[in-house]
């Protein structure tokens, strides 16, 4: 007797432990639920990493509409704008996902996440349903697959890295050796900058490569020692070039070190602390290169507590991208002809300058400039192209 | 189960499949559909982790990195325009193939650390999936060269995949059932019950624990396949420890090697983890924390539960009707 | 030849780190059989909470102290709580206890601290003294010889103490040792709590290095499993051994062979010993191996 009312008291609880998770799984679904048959609201879909290692761009997401809606509205003709949101984690596989789910809503526009490869994987499935993807990335196979509905907001490292390829050789640097990360953006972002190099009459002499997920660089750094370069340029995402710069300072790397735009990200600065300072690195948005850029560093600073960086500023002009193409377009577009409406807007007085594309999603006018870092904040150093 | 002849065991598979199919089609569209999706495909795996682990009582964790291989198995041979079927089947060989290496490497060592061995395997095929740039693209995956269609159903897209998984994981269920009942399944349970008596009744211990390794495998390396051609995508990310240690948890809450029990909680796991909690922060802590009160407190998972509720159901039947004795 | 001693010493650095997850989790495996897969994520945990005494104000030694003895403390309570109630079932139920704690502790430390990077300040500073061509941070030296210290204290514990025996006695025969007067539970409850104690040293170490993520655990719980099979299961000498070289391996790989493949050498390794001499290098327990 004692054994059946031990089980059974064992058993209920195990019942209401499992009642206990599927009454929380009863709750509602992830993401905003979008309105039934009614057309007054217009959705948006987000595809950002919200969670994971690269979630900050998530928050940038949030953010960059909340600045985006208060300078140009938030709703078109008193139609609203309903953003639904969908986690990509910066990893293709659930990029996928996460767009299916958008995509199962109904918007008329997406806003394409940060990391490179996940738009890669979205835009067949996005370009099939011909629903525009507004996008910052910087790999330039992006604009390169051949898809009508996706449009770029920044200068892509093709068009970068041929002026910064020049600029390094035009300083006097002649052994140069590459890290990078082997993700869509990395490989894109090193292969650009060695054929500028190449072109330039200085290919690099190391390129080596590491994956996402490692930690460890020492192998990578003590391979640029053993070449002895006299310039390195560390590439990764924030985590990762941190750690790389940190470690290629314990390691006694003592030549000049450049990085992409990431070096003026905060999560760079925290990860590499004092190892960061005097780095140079080159992109298209300083805080203090235009009365624009000063202004939304200042905005973003004193709202939110970060730096404004060339991503949080991207993230911030695909908004405004998406909310002027839906003015042009009219609350009642259809995705093709907000679409339209996207390939033919120029918008002025934004930080990184004029913004209207090619009719292959490429960025008209693309601004690069060189900057340092010193004492904790970004400097300009140099305008390679475009006017600020 | 007296009730339930062979054959009317079957019919209620067949009945239980063409009814779920047409539930499903009806009430769930876009995001759940997605995740009913999921949950087969993980059912599926999960199967084939309780023939390892509830059956034999192997602890593993690689579950998801043979589904990996199997997925990548098949998106290369349709890149090299092998037709679907043929690819599915080879898939399947190729996770078999590598499972069976951690039933050879582990038929040294006593079935609970086996999870070592099988940690090895996981990150090692990860290891080399998000590397191997030539052949799998790293970690930015690869689109999948050839999306199949099944009597019109496109099976790239949510509920096209649905009409074929669903009545899937009740043909494997059914077949897993069956497998259970075999020699074979009989042979797995008296080797995880006492390897002494086992060895002593005659049973080659060894070759049936690597058999039930390359069984369990070949599972994952068709779920891995399926996954794919449900995303007409591939990545390493969705083959990490993440997910083979959600499979473990799957069987684990299934309880008591049942097959009834993965199915369900196959989709219960798969709604929590991958549904539900994917933008509440404490989503996950809510997933740890249950799991660890459920491993305390319901040692023997949904299948325990189900046959207490069973057994209390019969004693209320049996006093209703006046025809037992009261307990 | 600088970048081959470079090489060993980045190795050894990082193999003292490793040395201490393994000797945690040996120390718990010898005493109680089990598998401890939480034992990276507590590492992990142990920087966290130190952080949190840095931002509250105390001095970054006294912090790293305070952050250490928390995790002995919450470990500790984990194995009251969760884990107790499991010890007469089949071992695989507290193995796989340990998982769902592994996942709990790192979706605690999301929902506590964020999942974006942090940055905890490491003992001393990472600029290298350069001597002879080859870079040595004064942090490597702290690690290393932190690591000594402890190690060298653990195998004094184990050895010559009470408590130490009674560790030694429960892993050979719990029952028997019980009918000495040795308190079962509590030498468990002993083992745990110094596992958590080495995981938070290991962690506060360690995480300058890596940065400090709630998945960096995973990572560190996997090579120290690895050392801990290499250097034979329940063999504490046998961890320190295994940690520091499977840490030179993976070094040494790294520059003179292939950097993306090298952190292969640690499952290859446990492959093979697990395959060729299941009791490891130094180990002597055959209790993982099969009596059939």
């Amino acid at each position: 007797m004692l054994f059946e009312s031990s089980g059974i008291k064992r058993g209920l609880a195990g019942m209401m432990a499992v009642a206990g998770i599927v009454a929380t799984a009863c709750g509602s679904t992830s993401g905003n639920t979008g309105g039934s048959a009614d057309t007054t609201p217009i959705t948006v879909g987000i595809v950002m990493p919200y969670t994971g290692d690269e979630s900050y761009y998530g928050k940038f997401a949030d953010n960059a509409w909340e600045m985006a809606m208060a300078k140009y509205g938030s709703s078109i003709n008193g139609h609203p704008i309903q953003l639904v949101k969908a986690d990509s984690k910066c990893s293709p596989t659930d990029a996928v996902t996460a767009t299916r789910d958008v995509l199962a809503r109904k918007p008329v526009a997406i806003m394409a996440p940060a990391c490179s490869a996940d738009t890669l994987a979205m835009l067949p499935i996005t370009t099939a349903a011909k629903v525009p993807l507004v996008s910052e990335n910087l790999a330039e196979a992006v604009t390169q697959q051949g898809s009508a509905y996706v449009w770029v907001v920044n200068p892509n490292d093709g068009v970068t890295n041929k002026f910064f390829g020049s600029w390094l050789v035009q300083q006097g640097y002649s052994h140069i050796g590459i890290i990078h990360d082997t993700t869509s953006y990395g490989q894109g972002n090193s292969s650009t900058l060695a054929s500028a190099l190449t072109a330039a009459g200085k290919a690099p002499v190391v390129n080596a490569s590491y994956t996402f997920s490692a930690t460890d660089y020492s192998g990578q750094i003590l391979s640029l020692k053993k070449a002895n370069v006299d310039a390195a340029y560390l590439e990764g995402y924030d985590l990762q070039a941190g750690n790389l710069v940190k470690q290629a300072k314990s390691l006694g790397l003592s030549v000049p070190i450049f990085l992409p735009t990431i070096a003026a990200d905060d999560t760079f600065a925290q990860t590499a602390g004092d190892a960061a300072d005097g780095v140079t690195f080159v992109t298209s948005f300083i805080p203090g290169m235009s009365p624009a850029a000063t202004q939304i560093a200042n905005d973003t600073k004193s709202k939110y507590g970060y730096s404004a960086n060339m991503d949080s500023v991207g993230i911030y002009e695909q908004a405004v991208a998406i909310i002027q193409g839906l003015k042009a377009a009219g609350p009642t577009a259809t995705s093709d002809q907000l679409n339209t409406a996207i390939g033919k807007l120029s918008i002025s007085g934004l930080p990184m300058g004029q913004l209207s594309f090619k009719s292959d999603g490429e960025i008209n006018n693309p601004l690069v400039v060189v900057g340092t870092r010193k004492n904790g904040q970004a400097q300009q150093v140099a305008v390679l192209t475009g006017t600020l | 189960m007296s009730f339930l002849t062979p054959s009317r065991r079957f019919a209620a598979f067949v009945a239980g499949a063409a009814l779920l199919v047409v539930v499903v089609q009806l009430t769930l569209a876009g995001p759940d559909l997605l995740i009913v999706d999921e949950a087969c495909v993980y059912a599926i795996a999960a199967l084939g982790l309780n023939v390892i682990f509830g059956m034999t009582g192997l602890l593993s964790v690689a579950q998801a990195a043979l589904m990996g291989i199997g997925g990548y198995t098949l998106t290369l041979m349709v890149a090299r325009h092998v037709g679907m079927l043929p690819a599915l089947a080879l898939a399947c060989v190729a996770a078999a193939a590598v499972s069976a290496l951690t039933g050879v490497i582990g038929g040294r060592i006593r079935s609970h650390y086996f999870i070592l061995i099988s940690l090895a395997l996981a990150e090692g095929i990860i290891l080399v999936l998000v590397n191997d740039m030539q052949l799998t693209g790293g970690t930015n995956g690869v689109a999948l060269a050839a999306s199949p269609t099944v009597f019109g159903l496109a099976l790239g897209t949510p509920d096209g995949f649905a009409y074929v998984a669903v009545p899937l994981v009740f043909a494997i269920w059914y077949l897993t059932d069956c497998l259970r009942a075999s020699r074979f399944g009989i042979a797995l349970l008296a080797i995880s019950t006492d390897e002494y008596l086992a060895a002593v009744a005659g049973i080659a211990t060894n070759r049936y624990r690597v058999l039930a390794t390359v069984v369990g495998g070949a599972y994952a390396g068709f779920a891995g396949g399926l996954l794919t051609i449900a995303d007409s995508y591939i990545g390493p990310q969705n083959f990490g420890l993440d997910t083979g240690i959600l499979l473990l948890l799957i069987v684990v809450l299934a309880g008591a090697g049942s097959n009834a029990g993965t199915v369900v909680a196959a989709l219960i796991l798969t709604y929590l983890a991958h549904g539900l909690l994917t933008l509440t922060v404490v989503g996950e802590l809510i997933y740890g924390l249950a799991i660890v009160i459920l491993i305390i407190v319901a040692p023997d998972g949904l299948a325990g539960l189900g046959r207490l509720a069973r057994r209390g159901a019969r004693t209320a039947w049996l006093r209703l009707t006046a025809r037992g004795q009261p307990a | 030849m600088a970048i081959l001693i470079q090489t060993l010493i980045s190795g050894a650095a990082a193999g003292a780190v490793y040395a201490l997850i393994a000797l945690g989790f040996t120390l718990i495996y010898k005493t109680t059989r089990i598998i401890n897969l939480a034992q990276g994520d507590l590492a992990i945990l142990g920087a966290y909470i130190s952080l949190t005494f840095v931002r509250i104000g105390l001095p970054v030694p006294l912090a790293l102290l305070a952050g250490i003895i928390c995790t002995g403390i919450v470990t500790a309570l984990i194995e009251r709580v969760a884990l107790r109630p499991l010890y007469r079932r089949p071992l695989a139920i507290p193995i796989l206890c340990t998982i769902g704690i592994a996942v709990t502790l790192e979706s605690v430390m999301q929902v506590v601290w964020g999942s974006l990077p942090l940055a905890l300040p490491a003992m001393a500073s990472s600029t290298p003294w350069n001597i002879g061509g080859v870079a040595i941070t004064p942090e490597q030296v702290v690690i290393f010889a932190a690591a000594i210290v402890v190690a060298v204290i653990l195998l004094v514990l184990v050895d010559s103490t009470r408590l130490g025996r009674a560790m030694r006695g429960t892993a050979a025969d719990a029952e028997v040792v019980s009918l000495f007067g040795v308190n079962t539970d509590l030498t468990y409850l002993a083992s745990f709590a110094i596992g958590g104690l080495l995981a938070g040293i290991a962690g506060v170490l360690i995480v300058p290095t890596i940065g400090l993520l709630p998945s960096r655990g995973l990572d560190l719980s996997i090579f120290g499993f690895s050392a801990a099979v290499l250097g034979g299961l329940g063999s504490l000498p046998g961890a320190i051994l295994g940690g520091v070289l499977i840490a030179i391996l993976v070094n040494l790989m790294q520059v003179y062979v292939s950097p993306s493949y090298a952190s292969g050498v640690t499952y290859v390794l446990m492959g093979i010993v697990l395959l060729i001499r299941v009791r490891g290098i130094l180990g002597d327990d055959l209790e993982a191996v099969r009596q059939v």
